[in-house]
């Protein structure tokens, strides 16, 4: 049975959306039909990771919601990226937003149909075999994130060791209750080597009474990749990837 | 080939402007939201399928998704001769900003 998987903060910056590239490529590497949209129309910023450029993007999640294309149609296979670690019957599915700015501008000037947007999710799923989609939100609360949360089956929930970060998910995790979302998981990342990790991860489960899925390390190495591939593809057995791996494990299940 | 939800019947409730927020659903009374919740999940259901999901009695639900109806919150459609229950999702709002900044945008 597919499963839908949003990865979503409260703040922005805490690394969305290299999080959802990586999960989703390692959960594709497993041998699962993975796809992955980028709801964050405001900002897009995972076709990055994939090397998209405006050129390459003939249709996007936009050109769905204006009603333009079917859903499927904006779909970009991107399983090449799996390359020696594929396991054959992976496969990974990306479905970008436009990064036009008269794209963009036209969505905040426009708007566009909520309900149109959850149709599409479902048949992504259905057209594409997907066995998981990952949902990539805007960060924050608003009526996009909060749909992308009330259809999840997983809710990945980012944040940094930071105070703002910590009331900001306290804050979402009542609301993620609320919408009944049927498993969270919680994912720190940028975390000093100075930390505790093991005490930071006890912390956090206590405060918030979710499992911490993985403490991601602040990386230097991640840094300088600067979203232009796929960190734990390209260094599968860095610190960083390894927990990453956990965390997609337990996705998976 | 099956048609997509978009696609779909015709609504045949009256009135039938997606209003459904979001921020809406989390003020709903917990039943309530316990079943939109469901229902934006699988995107339609016949109440059939409701009743199971809920495990409560058909008049109950019935009455349940009437005053859902009613709200302006879910919608009747017919798909293949059956009648279903569909969340009536809103849209994200227009700008409110001055006409001068878009057109300056272009």
């Amino acid at each position: 049975m597919s499963k839908i998987v949003s990865i979503h903060s409260f703040r922005g910056g805490t690394g969305k959306s290299n999080t959802t590239a990586n999960l989703a490529a390692i959960v594709a590497r497993y041998g699962y039909r993975v796809g992955m949209v980028d709801t964050d129309i405001q900002s897009p910023g995972i076709h990055v990771l994939f090397g998209f450029t405006e050129e390459r993007m003939h249709y996007s999640l936009n050109d769905y919601l204006w009603g333009r294309c079917l859903i499927e149609e904006a779909a970009y296979d991107v399983s090449s990226v799996l390359k020696e670690t594929n396991n054959k019957k992976g496969s990974l599915y990306l479905i970008p937003s436009s990064i036009k700015a008269r794209d963009i501008t036209k969505v905040l000037r426009e708007g566009f149909d909520f309900g149109l947007l959850n149709d599409g999710f479902q048949e992504l799923i259905d057209k594409l075999n997907l066995d998981y989609l990952f949902i990539d939100t805007h960060p924050g609360l608003n009526e996009e994130t909060l749909l992308s949360i009330t259809i999840s089956d997983i809710l990945v929930l980012i944040l940094r060791p930071d105070r703002q970060d910590f009331q900001g998910t306290a804050v979402t995790v009542e609301v993620a209750r609320k919408l009944e979302v049927p498993k969270m998981l919680l994912v720190v990342n940028k975390a000093l080597p100075i930390l505790d990790f093991e005490a930071l991860q006890q912390q956090v489960e206590k405060t918030y009474n979710t499992k911490v899925a993985g403490i991601l390390p602040h990386s230097e190495d991640m840094m300088e990749l600067a979203s232009t591939d796929l960190f734990c593809l390209r260094f599968p057995n860095h610190p960083f990837s390894k927990v990453m791996d956990n965390v997609a494990k337990q996705i998976i299940g | 080939m099956t048609n997509s939800p978009s696609e779909r019947s015709q609504p045949n409730t009256p009135d039938s402007e997606p209003s459904l927020k979001m921020l809406d659903v989390m003020s709903l009374p917990d039943e309530q939201r316990s079943v939109v919740n469901w229902l934006i999940r699988k995107t339609e259901a016949t109440l059939a399928e409701i009743v199971e999901q809920t495990e409560q009695s058909e008049p109950v639900v019935q009455t349940m998704l009437n005053d859902l109806v009613q709200q302006g919150f879910v919608q009747v459609i017919e798909v293949e001769g059956k009648q279903h229950y569909r969340p009536l999702l809103g849209s994200k709002p227009k700008s409110r900003l001055s006409k001068n900044i878009w057109d300056a945008l272009g």
